[in-house]
């Protein structure tokens, strides 16, 4: 009985000392994104890894764009951060100069396949901090529907801004309005400006006292306020213009690849539409952003968080996120895995355009300014303030922010 | 209630027990412990802050009274100050009217009573993205059911949601709206405190429904009034979520619908400037303080307190 | 108004009131459809195909009432750990905030004690503050604590409730002093004061207090977001906001899970109801 009991009391505690072995070799992380309709993508690579790694345990946690950002402060501050997390180019500096982010410069990875812009934009003081994950560009969509009823020949490589207003007015009825040009930026009024030779920020200056930035914006802004070929502000209000192309009401519109997911999804619009590449202005451009896979610079595990960074920044990976049609990869050569999944599209030009596309302008501080921007460019479609008198507010507030 | 039985020597005096001030501290004691570590001690910091300049996540820099500087020669201050003055005008006095008056009609036997009552709950239940499409499929100026409702008399409605001076008065009745539920419930639970045989009393003296309403109702729940009245009046002052949901910067009415909240908003989560949104928070709590004060001076003399 | 009618023998009166009776009702109705309106949007959208649900101007019907939505979003979501944390949240904060305004509430409408005034200015406070304000140092305790990712912090800004303290306050206020003086006499202390005699004519009001907490509970999406990673420590409604894309929202989804996410706060809502009817019969405090 004796020995029964002993060899009873051994065996536990092998069993416990074994799965304690087995606990601290187990390695839990956790990945941080913002997108729900990425999750399949994000966890079918956090899959891939953990099949190849089977001692390390990756959590996903989707939080909302609204309060993603809220959330990684409090945990940036609370020394809380996810271990891995998605990265965006406007809240870059702020996370990168608090030293929150894990240094990623001996990861030792090729970057030639990513757009060079998009590895520049997470790169700080010399020292890479996230590994490029997708990038969008902007194209123009239009409603084959539309320009057939009106007989006009659907838009291509050679249009220009002219054709675009020409084509515009003829679509434009009672009912419906050939062009949408909203208060935008990214997928609004920096295309132009920068297909008119003008910038917005570059090397620590503020383009917006430029006349070519200005003229452009000033042509976007009249495509509504004089042509009348746009719907109008209050319209965009009750409506965005995402929603009033995919209702038929607008003909054309700019429109990011991040949309193409929801557009073939919606079964009113997904037969209607076709894209093209952007209309040129003086030269071609379309902006293009990018995200980045972070790692926090407080994980417990850093050699293993770079190695699954180091994963997701894989041709591999790349392929997995564009098969879950989330977003195109930044990977080169990757891109056709997600453009494969969109039939009977020219969604081929959005990997075109990245040829001469323009990194989607940043500084250090643009959280601070960009809402004002957003004000500012309201009064100039109001007429409250002229497009120049617009820009130059915009100049002198962007100067006067980014000098503190 | 059994007054009689106190001995009436003792009824006017100021009868304590010796350990009263014990068993009161001891009774607040979790509450205020409570509010001094979740609440209290987050408002020090927000003052703290309110002095100094944020730098992202870095240390902060002192700069004394700069923000405040800065926040009052802001001509958006004072126009959003006035937003949110606007906004309690608006909803205050006919929300807590809609909510008293369904109240009491719920608090009759009337058929289909808990029917009612659940549909009036509803609101507060339902998802506030499925509340948002309703109401802005209601204010759409050109496919809204409003404006189409209008257009029948050939008549071109407004754009309730874009036009600077219209877009508070629609985000004021969905606030209503979505405050009415809340408020009902308040009022209800006062209104189940009132004996019936006050009523039965009133009516045998040949009191008519709004005599009695006036008469019995409105002094008999005037605490519960008086309270629903005060949050109502706090909360319209924090109101930040409709206007923030509704009124974007790319919205012609956003200068004359922000309030001080959707300011605080703006500046705390959307520019991470946590110094200047501290000077707002600062701002704002003045301004209700103000108005709180106001209203317990008027409790003093309006509310029956038995 | 017409509060505990009584059959009157006069026959003009009671047509008077068949009248009145009528008005109400179509008063009510009126009101209802406001009030349900978006209730049954919501319905109808989680029927609806994702085309259907953002089509201008709006499709009222959807085009087939297969519960595809309801499927797709019972995969999605952990929905039994969802109904569980959201029922031990709001559990754990209907007690603690009904216990200890309770206590607080009578202290403060019935008891004269130094610093009283500071207090419930303490009180004041809180409620005169946007809650945005308290986010993040009060993650900054929980992270001190080592308790971020837990239940403890879903409840954690809850423990306590300046808005129950008030509220309660007010339904003490309106007792008659008569009760707890002839209490004291009777040989009860302050405490069996409050909690033999007084307590329990506020059951109405500790009951709303009850519904308050849990929707305040409930509808709270920010702070489970912000505070917790993993979505198995979730709420029901921070769960359902997750599904909100950067971009798109699949809004059928969307309003398939916020529909079955009302289910616990329609049930505790119908039983508080209950409560309300058998209230009428038990207080008779004003007398």
């Amino acid at each position: 009985m004796k020995k029964f009991l002993a060899t009873l009391l051994t065996l536990c505690l092998l069993a416990t000392m074994c799965s304690l072995a087995l606990a601290e070799e187990q390695i839990t992380l956790t990945f941080g994104f913002w997108d729900t309709n990425q999750e399949p993508g994000m966890k079918a690579i956090a899959e891939a890894y953990m099949a190849e790694h089977p001692n390390v345990k990756i959590e996903t946690q989707v939080t909302p764009w609204d309060q993603y950002w809220m959330k990684l402060e409090a945990a940036a501050m609370g020394g809380a951060l996810p271990d891995i997390f998605w990265m965006h180019s406007n809240q870059f500096f702020k996370y990168v100069s608090a030293g929150t982010l894990l240094d990623l410069t001996d990861l030792g990875l090729d970057y030639t396949p990513y757009p060079a812009g998009i590895t520049a934009l997470y790169n700080f003081e010399g020292k890479q901090y996230a590994v490029p994950k997708d990038y969008d560009t902007i194209a123009l969509a239009y409603n084959k529907e539309l320009f057939d009823a009106a007989g006009l020949a659907y838009p291509d490589e050679t249009w220009t801004w002219e054709t675009l207003r020409d084509a515009a007015k003829k679509l434009t009825s009672d009912t419906v309005k050939g062009f949408g040009a909203p208060n935008d930026t990214q997928s609004g009024y920096y295309n132009f400006v920068y297909q008119n030779g003008g910038f917005i920020f570059e090397d620590g200056k503020s383009g917006f006292d430029q006349p070519e930035t200005q003229e452009a914006i000033k042509t976007w802004v009249e495509l509504m306020t004089v042509d009348g070929i746009s719907p109008t502000l209050e319209s965009f209000t009750d409506m965005s213009n995402d929603e009033q192309f995919q209702a038929g009401r607008v003909a054309m519109q700019f429109v990011g690849s991040w949309m193409m997911s929801a557009y073939t999804s919606n079964e009113f619009i997904k037969d209607k539409f076709d894209l093209a590449v952007l209309p040129q202005g003086k030269t071609r451009a379309s902006i293009y952003n990018g995200l980045g896979y972070a790692g926090a610079a407080t994980t417990k595990y850093p050699e293993v968080v770079k190695d699954f960074i180091a994963f997701c920044g894989s041709e591999q990976a790349n392929i997995l996120q564009a098969q879950n049609k989330a977003a195109i990869p930044a990977y080169a050569g990757t891109e056709h895995y997600f453009t494969d999944l969109f039939e009977n599209l020219n969604i081929k030009c959005y990997t075109e355009m990245i040829e001469y596309g323009v990194q989607f302008p940043f500084s250090p501080n643009k959280s601070l300014w960009e809402p004002i921007e957003a004000e500012t460019m309201t009064s100039a479609y109001t007429g409250e303030m002229t497009v120049e008198e617009a820009c130059n507010f915009m100049h002198e507030t962007i100067t006067e922010i980014e000098a503190e | 209630m059994k007054s009689q039985a106190v001995n009436p020597d003792l009824r006017g005096k100021k009868f304590r027990f010796k350990s009263e001030w014990a068993w009161a501290w001891l009774m607040v004691a979790p509450v205020i412990i409570g509010l001094i570590v979740l609440n209290i001690y987050p408002f020090i910091d927000s003052i703290i802050m309110s002095l100094y300049k944020s730098q992202g996540l870095g240390p902060a820099k002192f700069v004394g009274l700069q923000n405040y500087v800065k926040m009052f020669s802001d001509k958006q201050l004072w126009q959003s100050t006035w937003n949110s003055f606007y906004f309690v005008i608006l909803t205050v006095p006919v929300g807590v009217f809609i909510a008293l008056l369904l109240a009491v009609l719920l608090n009759s036997k009337i058929k289909g009573r808990d029917a009612y009552r659940c549909i009036y709950f509803l609101p507060m239940v339902v998802a506030p993205a499925a509340v948002a499409m309703v109401w802005r499929w209601i204010f759409n100026a050109e496919v809204g059911i409003l404006n189409q409702m209008i257009g029948v008399f050939g008549i071109k409605g407004p754009n309730w949601l874009s036009d600077p001076n219209l877009a508070i008065v629609s985000i004021a009745i969905i606030a209503i709206w979505s405050a009415v539920g809340y408020d009902l419930v308040m009022i209800l639970a006062g209104l189940q405190s009132i004996s019936a045989s006050y009523y039965e009393a009133a009516e045998i003296d040949g009191a008519n429904a709004v005599q009695r309403f006036f008469h019995i109702t409105v002094p008999l729940i005037s605490p519960t009034l008086f309270f629903v009245i005060l949050m109502r009046t706090m909360n319209s002052l924090k109101q930040f979520d409709t206007v923030y949901l509704l009124v974007k910067q790319t919205n012609p009415a956003f200068k004359k619908s922000a309030t001080l909240m959707v300011l605080f908003y703006r500046e705390a989560f959307e520019k991470f400037n946590k110094g200047y949104a501290s000077a707002i928070v600062m701002w704002s709590f003045v301004i209700i303080m103000i108005f709180t004060v106001f209203q317990f001076v008027a409790e003093k003399k309006l509310v029956n307190y038995d | 108004m017409t509060t505990a009618a009584k059959p009157v023998s006069v026959n003009k009166e009671s047509s008077y009131r068949r009248n009145a009776k009528l008005l109400v009702h179509i008063i009510l109705i009126m009101g209802s459809f406001i009030m349900i309106f978006p209730f049954v949007w919501m319905i109808l959208t989680s029927f609806k195909t994702q085309g259907e649900a953002i089509m201008i101007p709006p499709i009222l019907l959807p085009s087939s009432w297969e519960p595809v939505s309801y499927v797709e979003v019972l995969r999605t979501l952990p929905f039994d750990k969802l109904y569980f944390n959201t029922i031990v949240l709001m559990l754990a904060r209907i007690v603690c905030a009904t216990v200890t305004s309770s206590m607080a509430g009578f202290a403060f409408a019935k008891l004269e004690f130094p610093f009283k005034k500071l207090f419930f200015f303490i009180v004041l406070t809180q409620l005169m503050l946007p809650s945005q304000v308290f986010i993040i140092p009060q993650y900054g305790m929980l992270s001190a604590m080592n308790q971020l990712n837990t239940i403890f912090a879903l409840i954690f800004p809850g423990l306590v409730s300046a808005f129950g303290t008030f509220f309660l306050r007010q339904f003490y206020m309106g007792l008659p002093n008569d009760l707890s003086e002839a209490a004291k006499l009777d040989g009860c202390n302050v405490f069996q004061t409050f909690f033999l005699i007084l307590m329990p004519l506020t059951k109405t009001a500790m009951m709303a207090l009850a519904v308050f907490t849990a929707l305040f509970a409930y509808s709270d999406m920010m702070w489970p977001l912000i505070v917790n990673m993993n979505i198995e420590k979730m709420t029901l409604s921070a769960g359902i906001s997750s599904l909100q894309g950067q971009h798109s929202t699949n809004y059928p989804v969307m309003m398939a899970g916020s529909a079955l996410a009302m289910i616990p706060m329609l049930v505790l809502y119908l039983l508080f109801q209950r409560q309300f009817i058998e209230g009428i019969a038990l207080t008779g405090t004003k007398a």
